[in-house]
């Protein structure tokens, strides 16, 4: 049975997620808000990374946005890499790792999506490395620390490193340049999902 | 749907308040619910996941009780919480209530994320954390992970 009951007025639809999409908790005027927001973000972006797009005689610097998508694009795919290095270590331990370092690899490509990666490309000096890193899905450049000798060291590691990313993540929030919303939810998610995997890591160790 | 035309939108008292009351007043309702239904799935758990539902129950009472101060500091009339709550499903044993506390903590990480799109400074770092605590507790009961925890527009 599936009825209707009222949060603070407004009415509440608490069906099963897969009749419903998530968010219904608060429906009505404010997801109508949310939604023209998260649009209007989304477009500032494409507009920014426009302004980025090769064909001036003297290309702007990238903007402080870019730049920091790329970088913690960078640093989520060093923890995929370390995710790789530890099943490769652990196979006996792939079914639950690699489906932890493949959300970070999920999170670099929302970070950093292809068009951004050649438009940061096309902006920076020197651009070899960047466009190197932005057409192969490969590992990430930094060295991958040494996996611990015994997996449950490698587990807790993991689980550090991973506190330590929702931390970093939560002080780039912060520190965001201009404040760009849609940005700023989406580095608060990853954060979440980092702080979750390091909970799930030792929980069950 | 409410328009600007039909008078002062919901949270503004004499032109006190601001919208960040109304995001707040979001996550104050959230909150209300998220601790019925705690109190609800609680009744139906044993053992140890009794014990991790009653510190949640702990927990998001604590997080009522501070959304309904920072409320007030900024004039707003705290939201109360609903007489009654119909749940998604009927909670019957250990295993609904399992499916019942994920569900509100995972709705919960979307309104804080939606918080997070709306607030600046401070306050938006109480809300990366809210919605933070919520995917760590979403995470452990569901025990897995999504990988965009409160972004419905990314969930598979």
């Amino acid at each position: 049975m599936v009825t209707t009951i009222a949060v603070g007025g407004l009415p509440v639809a608490w069906d099963h997620p897969r009749v419903t999409p998530p968010g219904e908790i608060l429906p009505g005027r404010r997801q109508v808000l949310r939604t023209v927001a998260v649009a209007a973000a989304a477009a500032a972006t494409t507009t920014v990374l426009a302004g980025c797009l090769p064909g001036d005689d003297e290309p702007e610097p990238p903007d402080p946005e870019l730049l920091l998508r790329a970088r913690v694009a960078d640093e989520v795919r060093a923890l995929a890499g370390r995710y790789a290095a530890t099943v490769e270590r652990f196979p006996e331990a792939r079914a639950e790792l690699a489906t932890l370092g493949a959300e970070h690899e999920e999170h670099a490509r929302a970070l950093l999506p292809r068009h951004a990666a050649r438009a940061l490309a096309s902006a920076t000096a020197g651009a070899t490395a960047t466009e190197s890193r932005s057409t192969s899905p490969g590992p990430a450049p930094s060295p991958t620390p040494a996996v611990p000798s015994t997996l449950p060291a490698a587990r807790a590691e993991l689980a550090e490193a991973e506190r330590a990313a929702s931390r970093r993540r939560l002080g780039q929030l912060r520190r965001m340049p201009g404040g760009s919303p849609e940005l700023a939810r989406l580095l608060a998610s990853v954060a979440a999902c980092e702080a979750a995997h390091a909970a799930l890591l030792s929980a069950d160790a | 749907m409410t328009t600007a035309a039909e008078g002062a939108p919901d949270g503004v008292v004499d032109g006190v308040v601001d919208g960040v009351v109304d995001v707040l007043q979001d996550a104050l309702a959230a909150e209300h619910a998220v601790v019925y239904g705690y109190g609800v799935a609680g009744a139906r758990l044993a053992g140890r996941a009794r014990e991790r539902a009653l510190r949640a129950y702990d927990r998001h009472r604590a997080q009522r009780d501070e959304l309904v101060r920072v409320v007030a500091d900024r004039g707003g009339d705290p939201v109360a919480p609903a007489a009654s709550y119909a749940l998604p499903h009927p909670v019957e044993d250990a295993r609904d209530a399992l499916a019942l506390v994920t569900l509100l903590e995972e709705r919960l990480a979307a309104v804080w994320a939606d918080a997070v799109l709306e607030l600046h400074g401070d306050l938006r770092q109480r809300a990366a954390e809210g919605l933070r605590e919520a995917a760590v507790a979403a995470a452990l009961w569901r025990r897995g992970s999504v990988p965009f925890p409160g972004l419905a527009e990314r969930s598979a």
